[in-house]
């Protein structure tokens, strides 16, 4: 037992690593590549707020599809709402369940089932505080607000792209989308076939900001907000929200880049002090396959990260090399690297059918307590 | 997966100095986020209500640990404190045979574990002793839930948004689905793409949103069905975490009518009896 821990030791002083790298095959799926967006956002609801005078406000209110549509106002207790002289149905409800995505559990719903499309001006009254939000979704309504950040992992100085895009019956016919950033930055998107916008008046509005400097991993927030009208003349109103996750990069790939032998990737790493990982997936024909990664701990220097490329792997003709901060949780680079097969790809519709199998009594148990299998 | 040894050893290393040569069984139960309070072991196990632990546990003769960590915190945090529970009951009562239940964001603390074996010192030996994890409407996605609540707390914003909700918590960002997009590329396994989990993840999503409200008009009800309503889930969802997003990662078990406040409790459906045909 001693002569296990002192080699366990010695493997740990002499790497900086007691693990070694590990390596496996996957479940093949489409290869993702470097700088993956992030995801698509969905919008059909907007938020309008008021100021508060004797427990009375008045919210503007831009319906589109009112089938279905809801006004709700989260942590206060409005007694009662009208709009063009018509009462709106009501009902209170308290959810803890709420307050553990950090909304409040307490609140009152409005349906707005009865009122014709068109601009709104909603009374409320019974408010407690001296604010109102109310968040107004529109399930049924065709118009639907698309949002989303281009990578969803960038270095500080590295340039975002913002696209909002508008999918409606008919398009729209004028917009005015503004994008808010956390860092205080208004981001005007346009539609004008101008640079970053590819093509005038498809109903994708875009722009471009670079992520600014920041500490270690610091994610960016935007909020983007479209107001206008549609073809068929009514106003309309949407917001989404997105992040980017901004690295503020402390190392990186040497100069030298990656060295692919038969056996192994060898990721040559710039001095820096903290954990970190170095994880390969193999991809061939655009399908990733097989991964690699090994974790360790540098103390202000360099360091030479021999990756496995074991047989199983050969066919691959990708290698996406990541860098990773495991104390910042940043992604400090980021890069692909060609590599020429030593083998013919695997045959991924074989692999594709190995469908897994439920152990006899979780079976027996989804038929006795499962709904809608 | 194949390693260069170290976990295989230390597995080995764990077996041999434990002792153990039959396998004892043992349950675990993580809960999902929510406030600091929930670091206390009685809120806790009212989080799951004692119904639902007395099922999974079959009236208390299965060895358990109900985990107990801070809810506001991110995954790798909440994981630090779940691993040392984990560890404790594992070692002092000699589990070798460990099946993990969890609910919601409990299921992304520990999924972070058996992403990440080498992060903490105390991963292998859970992952060693662990049969299964069985989750329970894990935002393995994100929840557009979460996402509405960034919207609604942009103290950041000017103009048209004030502070309605205060501050977000760091384990409602981590539940947002621009964090569990960018987690799920880089630093968790088990979604498409990505390296495969260590042991196999059964899920149980909920479809279901009024459940008990035509019948006993739980008030409580109505509020889960009003946020899927404005937070735009995507198709079915339990009123916090959309079917896609739980559906994510893992083997299907089976699917719940109970929405997210029943189906970590025993009452519309039997979830906890479900659980409990494990043993």
């Amino acid at each position: 037992m001693k002569n296990v821990i002192l080699v366990l030791l010695a493997a740990l002083l002499l790497t900086g690593n007691l693990w070694g790298a590990e390596w496996g095959l996957m479940e093949p799926a489409a290869y993702a590549g470097k700088g993956v967006p992030g995801p698509e956002h969905h919008s059909k609801f907007f938020v309008v707020s008021a100021p508060v005078v004797h427990g009375e406000a008045e919210v503007v209110v831009p319906l589109t599809n009112p089938r279905g549509a809801l006004a709700v106002v989260l942590g206060d207790r409005p007694s009662g709402a009208w709009a063009k002289g018509k009462v709106l149905p009501r009902k209170e409800f308290i959810e803890p369940e709420l307050e553990t995505m950090d909304l409040p559990g307490a609140g009152v719903r409005f349906g707005l089932d009865a009122l014709p499309p068109g601009e709104h001006r909603i009374r409320l009254q019974g408010l407690a505080k001296p604010t109102v939000q109310l968040v107004v979704a529109e399930p049924e309504s065709p118009l639907e607000l698309l949002f989303q950040v281009r990578p969803l992992s960038v270095r500080s100085g590295e340039e975002v792209l913002v696209a909002a895009q508008l999918v409606d019956e008919a398009p729209v016919v004028r917009a005015r989308v503004v994008a808010t950033l956390s860092t205080g930055v208004r981001l005007v998107l346009k539609d004008d076939g101008q640079a970053p916008d590819e093509r005038a008046g498809d109903g994708v509005f875009t722009g471009a900001f670079l992520a600014p400097e920041v500490t270690g991993m610091t994610p960016v927030e935007l909020q983007v907000e479209a107001v206008g009208v549609r073809g068929q003349g009514e106003p309309f109103m949407r917001v989404a929200p997105a992040a980017v996750m901004v690295t503020k990069a402390t190392t990186g790939v040497a100069e030298e880049g990656v060295t692919v032998t038969p056996d192994s990737l060898v990721v040559p790493i710039t001095p820096a002090s903290g954990r970190f990982r170095v994880e390969v997936l193999y991809a061939a024909q655009g399908t990733t396959f097989a991964w690699a990664q090994e974790d360790l701990t540098l103390a202000g220097v360099g360091a030479q990260v021999r990756l496995p490329r074991p047989q199983e792997t050969w066919g691959a003709d990708t290698a996406l090399v990541r860098l990773l901060n495991l104390e910042t949780m940043g992604v400090e680079e980021e890069l692909e690297v060609a590599s020429t097969p030593l083998a013919a790809p695997p045959d991924f519709r074989v692999k594709a059918q190995a469908a897994p199998v439920l152990p006899p009594s979780k079976a027996e148990a989804a038929r006795r307590f499962g709904d809608r299998p | 997966m194949r390693r260069g040894g170290g976990v295989l050893l230390v597995g080995l290393l764990v077996l041999g100095l434990s002792g153990e040569v039959w396998a004892k069984t043992g349950v675990a139960l993580v809960h999902g986020k929510g406030s600091a309070d929930l670091a206390n072991p009685s809120v806790a196990w009212a989080y799951w209500g004692t119904d639902m632990i007395k099922a999974v546990t079959k009236s208390y003769t299965v060895p358990y640990v109900i985990c107990h960590y801070d809810g506001t915190q991110y995954m790798w945090v909440a994981a630090g404190q779940v691993a040392q529970q984990l560890y404790n009951f594992i070692t002092q009562q000699g589990i070798t045979d460990l099946v993990i239940n969890t609910h919601s964001f409990g299921g992304i603390v520990i999924r972070w574990i058996f992403s990440n074996p080498n992060y903490d010192w105390r991963y292998p030996t859970i992952i060693q002793r662990t049969r299964w994890i069985n989750s329970i409407a894990a935002p393995q996605k994100g929840s557009e839930a979460a996402d509405l609540a960034g919207t609604l707390s942009g103290s950041w914003l000017t103009g048209w948004l004030v502070d309605l909700v205060g501050q977000n918590t760091n384990s409602t960002y981590n539940c947002r689905t621009d964090w569990m997009a960018y987690y799920n590329q880089y630093y968790l396994k088990g979604t498409a793409g990505r390296p495969p989990l260590p042991k196999t993840v059964y899920w149980i999503s909920g479809w279901g949103l009024w459940n008990d409200y035509w019948t006993k008009f739980h008030i409580e009800d109505i509020g889960l069905a009003t946020l899927s309503g404005i937070a735009g889930l995507p198709g079915e969802d339990d009123g916090m975490v959309a079917e896609y997003s739980a559906q994510a990662v893992g083997v299907q078990w089976f699917r719940t009518e109970a929405n997210h406040h029943h189906n970590r409790r025993n009452d519309f459906r039997a979830i906890g009896t479900a659980l409990s045909t494990d043993f």
